[in-house]
């Protein structure tokens, strides 16, 4: 099982940064449109690992941009983890007046803003990451968060992603000849909470769906599409009312 | 034999009613009427966040501190830690700092409920609040929130609770446009930012949910390790109001919630017009 041990490792230091380039050019472009739209130097996108304690750069647009990407920093240093922690979103007019700017990570990338402004990345009641412009002319805090509603949908199905990704890793480093991966994704499910225990248990489920006859699975199928068609329309349905609030 | 009463009248028959504080009013209400020459003094104003340090010289002094922070051991799942502590980020300094520059007499207490990280959990801040308004705090600084709507009805009670104590409870706006929970109930003081060099001025909206707004653009405002920056957010135009809550109810004691927002409404800025 050392491979698997590996996996578990690797899962846990990449933890959100498992992106693809897809997701990674749709952060992107929507950073770029971000700036545009706020006149703003540059825009990041920030994801938070609560396990890790650790918010990593996935995606800007800018100056400093191909720099800040891939940076990590503690989830409690900087401006973007004052937001992370806070969920609060913030505006600074002048950053070397605040003593929560980080400073030495700036300047790695080249550039040092005046002015900043950051809003939580978020789904329900969780943070997912932080959505950062440098040097805003339009300092305006609801432009930014109709932008991070928009980046929270990517966060959201790339963490689903390397969540279920991180759940059946560590499920397989405990697998043993005499138990089932069913039964085995299904205790990591009880011990796991949240999104992580939902998604093994549903590993758990695809476990099952394997063994079963081609028309069952097919079944099962359909109905899976069909839940997930309509969850992906109501939250559109959301986005659209948050903008026109 | 008097009549049978439906459900809660009893209350209201002559004779049984609690005394209401008059007005007393010799003209329109105004700033001066309603804080001129009042300093705080006496009221008992409570802060709700990441702790104060009370070492900041922007702060003065804290009359009193408790934490309340999660413990599994213990039968209720926290524990309430009494005396003096420290801040453990910044923001819970930032607001006693702007409330003593605005009611230099207030007695403030800290409720610490919030961790490193300014992150907590709502059933946390819920008993921090309940601890303020059975201690016989008159204004609470609420500088958070919570987004869960789960919390709602927990929310709900207690800031009903405390209006009907005359608690007056002053509730930061989300600095983003998303619900946020106590901030948006009709009971407490529901406070955005505008933004101004006057401390004092308040605004009303009458259409909500944002009810009120203070003094909260580019303030300077003490932070941890005796530091100080210049920060923007509904965060601190909150203190700012409850500052001028204070100096209203040292000034006018034993004002019930509503009175309290009739007074500001008044003595607020409206278009046309300059502070009175």
């Amino acid at each position: 099982m050392d491979e698997f041990t590996d996996l578990v490792t690797l899962f846990d230091e990449l933890g959100p940064a498992l992106f693809s380039e897809d997701e990674v050019a749709s952060l992107t472009a929507l950073c770029d449109l971000a700036r545009l739209s706020t006149v703003g130097a540059a825009c990041s996108v920030s994801v938070l690992d609560e396990g890790i304690g650790e918010l990593r750069y996935a995606a800007a647009a800018g100056a400093g941009a191909d720099e800040i990407v891939g940076t990590r920093l503690s989830s409690g240093r900087g401006i973007a983890g004052f937001v992370a922690g806070s969920g609060q979103g913030i505006s600074v007019s002048d950053v070397r007046r605040d003593v929560r700017f980080a400073q030495d990570v700036a300047e790695t990338t080249g550039y040092v803003p005046t002015a900043l402004m950051a809003v939580p990345i978020r789904s329900g009641d969780e943070t997912l990451g932080v959505l950062t412009v440098l040097d805003p002319e339009r300092a305006d805090l609801t432009v930014a968060a109709g932008f991070a509603d928009l980046a929270a949908h990517v966060l959201l199905r790339a963490t689903n992603t390397a969540t279920l990704g991180r759940a059946v890793a560590h499920a397989l480093a405990s697998h043993t000849s005499s138990v089932g991966l069913a039964d085995v994704l299904r205790s990591a499910a009880a011990e796991s909470s949240g999104a992580s225990a939902d998604l093994t248990e549903l590993a758990a489920l695809y476990v099952e769906l394997g063994k079963m006859s081609t028309e069952d699975r097919a079944a099962a199928t359909r109905i899976v599409a069909q839940f997930t068609a309509h969850a992906a329309d109501s939250q559109q349905r959301t986005v659209v009312r948050r903008f026109r609030r | 034999m008097s009549d049978p009463l439906p459900a809660w009248s009893d209350a209201f028959e002559l004779g049984r009613l609690p005394p209401v504080p008059q007005l007393a009013l010799d003209g329109a209400i105004n700033r001066e009427w309603a804080i001129g020459g009042s300093t705080g003094a006496g009221i008992k104003l409570a802060i709700i966040d990441s702790g104060i340090d009370a070492s900041h010289p922007a702060v003065g002094s804290v009359e009193g501190a408790v934490i309340i922070e999660p413990d599994d051991s213990e039968p209720d799942g926290f524990r309430v830690i009494e005396g003096p502590h420290t801040d453990l980020y910044g923001h819970g300094t930032a607001c006693a700092g702007i409330i003593r520059a605005v009611a230099p007499d207030v007695s403030i207490y800290s409720v610490r409920v919030l961790g490193e990280r300014l992150t907590g959990k709502a059933w946390v801040f819920a008993t921090g609040l309940e601890w303020a308004i059975e201690n016989g705090m008159n204004v609470v600084n609420l500088s958070l929130s919570t987004s869960n709507e789960a919390h709602i009805p927990m929310f709900h009670e207690l800031t009903d609770a405390a209006a009907f104590a005359h608690v007056m409870l002053v509730s930061a706006m989300a600095n983003e446009p998303k619900t946020t929970v106590p901030s948006e109930f009709s009971s407490v003081f529901s406070t955005a930012s505008f933004r101004s060099d006057d401390p004092y001025e308040v605004r009303f909206n009458a259409a909500g949910p944002a009810e009120w707004a203070a003094r909260g653009i580019d303030v300077d405002v003490a932070w941890a390790d005796g530091s100080s920056i210049t920060a923007t957010g509904n965060s601190f135009a909150a203190p700012h109001l409850a500052g001028v809550i204070a100096l209203l109810l040292a000034k006018h004691p034993g004002l019930t919630t509503f009175q309290v927002k009739t007074i500001l409404a008044a003595m607020a800025t409206t278009p046309g017009s300059v502070a009175k």
